[in-house]
Formats: C-alpha cells, structure tokens, sequence
C-alpha cells in the first residue's frame, strides 16, 4: 500500500502545490516529450481546473472530513457494548435460581429472552442502524460514520453484518487488529479492508 | 484502487487564505470542521497513549480478573493451541508495571518497546506543543514501507519467542 493512498479524500497530507509557491523559472529546462507531467503525489491532470479557488464563497461552510481516531472508535464502540448491558444485567438478574434442596443454579427462560432481546437491539443498532444511516448509536454520540471506501455511502445492513463478522480476523490474533488504526494510513482495521469501509468524522 | 467519490482533497472549513492552509499543514496540522486548528498526532505518540491506556489498565487488571474471573486469552491459542506475536502483553504488562522486569521480559520483551513510547509520548507532545521540537511530519511512502517491513520483522522475531516460550517449537 503506498502512503498517502492514491486519491486520498481524508488524508491529511500537504498540499502537492500550494498556490503562491515557487514557479518554474523561464528558461529553465523543460521536460521531453513523453516525460510524466503528474508528479507523484499530485492530483490527476484538470482536477482543479474546474473548481472555485479556495476562500470562494461556498468552501467556507464545506464540510471537511477526516478519518476517525482509534480513541474516537474505541469510545463509539464502548457504547454500542453498554447498550446491551441493561439486558444482560436484567438476564442475570431474574433469569436464574437456585434450587432451594440441591444449592444449584439454573437458568430460566427470562435469562435466554433477556439475552435474546439484546442481541436484537445490538443488530439493530450495529447493522441496521450503522448500515443505513452510516451512525450506529455509539458512532453517533462521537461524531463518527461509517462508509464505504469506494461510493462514501452507508454500506447496509448486510456489510455492516459482515463486517462484524470480518471482526473476527481482527480479534484472533490477540485483538491487535482493533488497533491498526493508531498507525494505518486510512485508520482502518483489518475488518475495514476486507470489506473496504472508512470511519470518518 | 478505484476511488471516484474523492477526487479532491479535504476542504477546509476556515476561511483564511490558500497560504495560512498551507503553512498549516506544512507545521503538521489539520483543520477540522468547526474552525480549530489541530495537530495530528503521529504514530509513536498514538502509541504511546496507548502504553499508557495499558499501564493503567495493566494496574487494574488483576483485580478485575480475580473479582470476576473473566480473563483475556489469545484466541488464536484457544483456537488452534498456537500462539500468535502479542501472546504474554497482558501478563508481561501486568509484571511490568509491578516493576518485574525479568518477569515482563520472559512474558512478552516487545512490552518494552511500548514502555518506551509511553515514556516518550508525553514529553514529545510537551515538547512539540511548546515549539521547541518540530510537529510531527507524515513519512513518506519509502519510510513507511521501511517501517512496515521493521514491525513485520518484530512481530516474527516475536512469535518465534513465543512459540519457543509457549513450548510449541518443541513438539515439532
């Protein structure tokens, strides 16, 4: 993967070529024909030609968006957790007994309902929610969105599914995919990549 | 890599002039949507708060373990019964900030890298933030990949560790 990726929308790179900046002096050597004319790094040939130059009315009130922070992910995903914890609580809480003669303690129904109903609250929230909207509950409460990584748009209830499911990869080798985005170029996980998604704020 | 909805780079949302934006990002910073201007941080100091996210974590852990028995082991271990490069960071973390060093050593010796960046993170910050060190510069895609290639080799170095401490090298 090259740094800063190809046609970075978040990337928080320098400019290739600030306005104002040093310009090829006449008589300076020119380059030959068939040479490359993009530098590396550079935008694509007329991507600004077509725009208003910046500080034209309309950029000041642009949204600028950047990639989520790990924190920022970290705390979004803390809360989508919490959100289960009442059911779960509640699960414990009425959902076993103890048999009075033998000391033992079971289960009962309210504890597989109690549970039952979190996990449906958790889909909701994490695939529903964050796939339509791009906002689970936790994403939300800190700003942060997930889209794609090719259309910018909420991916759905099934990617968003999926990407859960992809989780796992993060999880099995002793969780540390969760922490790529402390040091990956687009701050995603390996759940991101395989299923090409972004946080953004 | 097929990117069609970005082709242009972040807006800013401040309405200063081309040059102020420039010679924001030449000092390192970003500018965000609701008009501050703030740094990024770089990759060391991310990871040291992080160190210091598992410092402080590492203190509280064994109490937390003990009171509910909960545990946080190595899936892949579980799974398949090998260990993956970062088995032993928790008890290593745990020894570590007990002041057992050998103990945190022959856990898991890559939780004194992170030691070190934990140590280092706050002073660097001070220090950027005070103007006496420059801000932190993106590294450009040849240091990057230098950079892949060194972790890659570490994370090696440390599964051989520990496949040799977990005992799994010996079965073969």
């Amino acid at each position: 993967m090259t740094y800063p990726p190809n046609n970075d929308p978040y990337g928080q790179n320098p400019p290739p070529q600030p306005y104002g900046a040093p310009q090829q002096p006449y008589g300076a050597p020119q380059p030959p024909y068939g040479a490359p004319q993009q530098p590396y790094g550079g935008p694509p040939p007329g991507q600004y030609g077509g725009q208003p130059p910046y500080g034209a009315p309309g950029y000041g009130t642009a949204p600028a968006s950047a990639y989520a922070s790990w924190i920022q992910r970290v705390g979004a995903y803390l809360i989508d957790g919490f959100v289960m914890a009442p059911f779960y609580i509640l699960g414990v809480a009425i959902g076993r007994s103890t048999d009075s003669a033998t000391g033992v303690t079971s289960v009962n129904a309210f504890f597989f309902i109690s549970y039952l109903i979190g996990l449906v609250v958790f889909g909701y929230n994490r695939w529903f929610q964050a796939g339509k909207t791009g906002q689970s509950w936790g994403k939300k409460a800190l700003g942060i969105r997930l889209v794609s990584e090719q259309t910018g748009q909420p991916i759905g209830a099934g990617m968003a599914f999926l990407r859960d499911l992809a989780h796992f990869v993060d999880g099995v080798i002793c969780y540390v995919g969760y922490l790529f985005p402390l040091w990956d170029a687009k701050k995603q996980t390996l759940a991101d990549k395989i299923v090409k998604t972004l946080v953004v704020s | 890599m097929s990117e069609s909805w970005h082709q242009l780079p972040p807006l800013p949302a401040l309405s200063g002039s081309r040059g102020e934006e420039s010679a924001a990002y030449d000092r390192g910073a970003i500018l965000r949507s609701r008009g501050v201007l703030l740094r990024t941080f770089s990759v060391p100091e991310r990871l040291g708060g992080l160190g210091l996210l598992v410092a402080a974590g590492a203190a509280v852990w064994p109490t937390l373990t003990e009171r509910t028995g909960g545990a946080l082991p190595c899936p892949l271990r579980t799974l398949t019964g090998v260990p993956c490069p970062a088995c032993g960071l928790t008890t290593a973390a745990i020894a570590l900030v007990r002041g057992e060093a050998g103990a945190a050593f022959g856990a898991n010796p890559v939780i004194f890298g992170l030691a070190a960046l934990a140590v280092a993170a706050g002073p660097l910050v001070a220090l950027r933030a005070t103007g006496v060190l420059k801000p932190p510069r993106p590294f450009s895609p040849a240091q990057r990949r230098r950079t892949g290639w060194l972790c890659g080799l570490l994370a090696v170095a440390s599964w051989l560790f520990q496949l040799h401490r977990l005992g799994v090298s010996r079965s073969f």
